[in-house]
């Protein structure tokens, strides 16, 4: 039923912009878009700012970065968002644009004596093999681990930089499904370790340096900040759709929407 | 002749509209029923209804659907919320309708039922930055998102339901009763106790499924506080399983519903289900509770 709805109300407004007798260059102005659940509210506010511009029909659908992937090639999407490196079977098939990228630091509490944890203790911590926080010269306390919901796209791209599967995480760790319920679990709880967006840190946690690299901005574009992802825009070999969207995102314009997410702009490549 | 006419007329009109609007309420719950089902039938198409309730291991990234760890933990929780908040409330009520004088009565009666208006997620938030880390130096442990802080939150949130029900059947009770009791030389607490609670005993259990069914189906504020640990609570010593993280039928729903899409949906919306026939089945037996008390007096 909800379907019928969509795809009438879809018709209403095909028709009703076809009276207005529109240029419709082809392809630009209906368009689909889905995949990655964590680029999907950045991309709903550009296409809605775009959509207002340029008369276009870009709709966004969810789904999960494989959704995205699997939609383009299949031809459901004619761009997929994707929060994760392409696999080298995919990145055959599909031409892929890096929109912008995200930084995702570890939190503790305010009075935790550690500063810095390498890549190698992270996973440890969240897999359960390192319960204590003097094993990293910290207080003799048992860790807390916080971490986000199944699906949730930060714990997607967390373990997947980190280094392992959502199975292997810790039974015992908090779950929480928003960042702002990560801070202030890990901001009570001198035990606790979490980990959230960039761009979301508040100053009632404490960041820890990853591999003695402090997460910034900078470290984050230079490369030098491991617990990074790119979010990425896929498209089928040598299809050209879209390219004023492109052009949208990567201008002034497209790049404060990106920066009002909280995420870091990237140059056109 | 004409204007008895139309009287009846009004009845008539009267009639129908009140029934529309009883149809209304009966259609809403077939709605949400038949909705629910809908959306949880896909599940059984990949998972069987029995492993589904009985296996302990969610993974929704390798599509393995079991909530039996949830089951346990709402179990777990509601009970431990009654065994607390269940004294608490009767004493209460006890108070508000026998001891007390008027005026405290009435105070207090009221202090409680503001406690019903607070909405559940000030509830969790007060969990979250009091209680959970009161509870986390009170035992020394890890993390005070326990059961046991969601057991506690759950406790001061049934009062409210237990307390003015239980008042309400109290001071049903006729006077008669009372007299009759300390004619015969009974005291006053045993008065209470021995006669007006037995007689008031269909309207105090009502209240008791009441806050049990409230204390199992509320969201918010356990997910705040419990810690949503999706692991099988361990029961033996009990206090493993209280002093731990947990998550609730509630719970599991709303935490990944978000973001949740094809089976994965469908296994959310089967933990509705499963929530839907606990709570049946209580509403079932305050059925037959209040039965049994229309039976007795």
């Amino acid at each position: 039923m909800k379907k019928i709805g969509t795809i009438l109300s879809l018709c209403c407004i095909l028709v009703i912009s076809g009276c207005g007798g529109r240029s419709t260059s082809e392809g630009i102005t209906s368009m689909i878009i889905g995949g990655s659940t964590s680029i999907q509210p950045l991309m709903e506010s550009i296409a809605e700012t775009y959509n207002e511009k340029n008369d276009a029909l870009v709709s966004i659908q969810g789904g999960g970065s494989s959704v995205g992937i699997k939609g383009t090639e299949d031809g459901t999407f004619q761009l997929g968002m994707v929060s994760r490196e392409l696999k080298p079977e995919e990145a055959k098939q599909l031409d892929q644009t890096i929109i912008a990228l995200d930084g995702i630091v570890v939190v503790v509490h305010k009075d935790n004596p550690v500063d810095s944890i390498t890549m190698e203790q992270l996973k440890d911590i969240y897999t359960g093999k390192i319960t204590n926080w003097k094993n990293i010269g910290g207080a003799n306390k048992e860790i807390a681990v916080v971490s986000r919901e199944e699906g949730s796209g930060t714990r997607d791209g967390f373990e997947s930089i980190v280094g392992f599967s959502s199975s292997d995480l810790i039974r015992n760790s908090d779950i929480q499904n928003a960042t702002g319920s990560i801070i202030s679990d890990v901001s009570v709880n001198e035990h606790g370790i979490g980990y959230i967006s960039l761009g979301s840190l508040s100053d009632s946690v404490k960041v820890l340096k990853i591999d003695g690299v402090l997460p910034s901005e900078e470290s984050v574009k230079d490369g030098t900040y491991k617990i990074q992802r790119a979010f990425l825009l896929v498209q089928k070999k040598g299809e050209k759709q879209g390219s004023e969207l492109f052009d949208f995102i990567f201008s002034e314009e497209g790049k404060k929407l990106i920066e009002a997410h909280n995420y870091i702009p990237v140059e056109r490549k | 002749m004409k204007r008895m006419h139309s009287k009846l007329r009004i009845d008539a009109i009267f009639k129908t509209v009140v029934f529309f609007f009883t149809c209304i309420s009966v259609i809403a719950l077939a709605a949400i029923l038949i909705f629910t089902l809908l959306k949880a039938l896909p599940l059984f198409k990949e998972v069987n209804i029995i492993e589904f309730i009985t296996s302990d291991v969610w993974s929704p990234s390798t599509e393995q659907f079991g909530i039996a760890s949830f089951v346990v933990a709402s179990i777990l929780t509601t009970i431990l919320a009654c065994l607390i908040g269940i004294p608490v409330g009767l004493y209460t009520a006890i108070f508000i309708s026998e001891i007390a004088p008027k005026k405290i009565a009435s105070f207090v009666l009221f202090a409680v039922e503001i406690l019903a208006s607070i909405p559940s997620v000030i509830y969790g938030f007060f969990g979250l930055t009091v209680m959970v880390p009161f509870v986390q130096k009170l035992f020394n442990i890890r993390s005070g998102t326990t059961l046991f802080t969601a057991s506690l939150i759950l406790a001061l949130m049934i009062l409210p339901t237990v307390v003015s029900l239980s008042t309400s059947a109290l001071k049903a009770v006729p006077k008669t009763i009372d007299e009759g009791s300390l004619a015969l030389g009974a005291t006053k607490m045993q008065t209470i106790m021995k006669t007006k609670i037995p007689y008031a005993k269909s309207g105090i259990l009502t209240s008791f499924l009441l806050g049990l069914g409230r204390a199992l189906g509320e969201t918010m504020a356990v997910m705040l506080v419990a810690g949503n640990a999706n692991m099988m609570p361990q029961l033996i010593p009990i206090s493993e399983a209280y002093l731990n993280g947990g998550r609730t039928l509630t719970g599991n729903i709303i935490m990944e519903l978000a973001y949740a899409s094809g089976t994965h949906e469908a296994a959310l919306f089967a933990t509705g289900v499963v929530l839907f026939i606990f709570v049946c089945l209580i509403n079932i037996i305050i059925l037959r509770v209040k039965r049994k008390g229309v039976a007795h007096s």
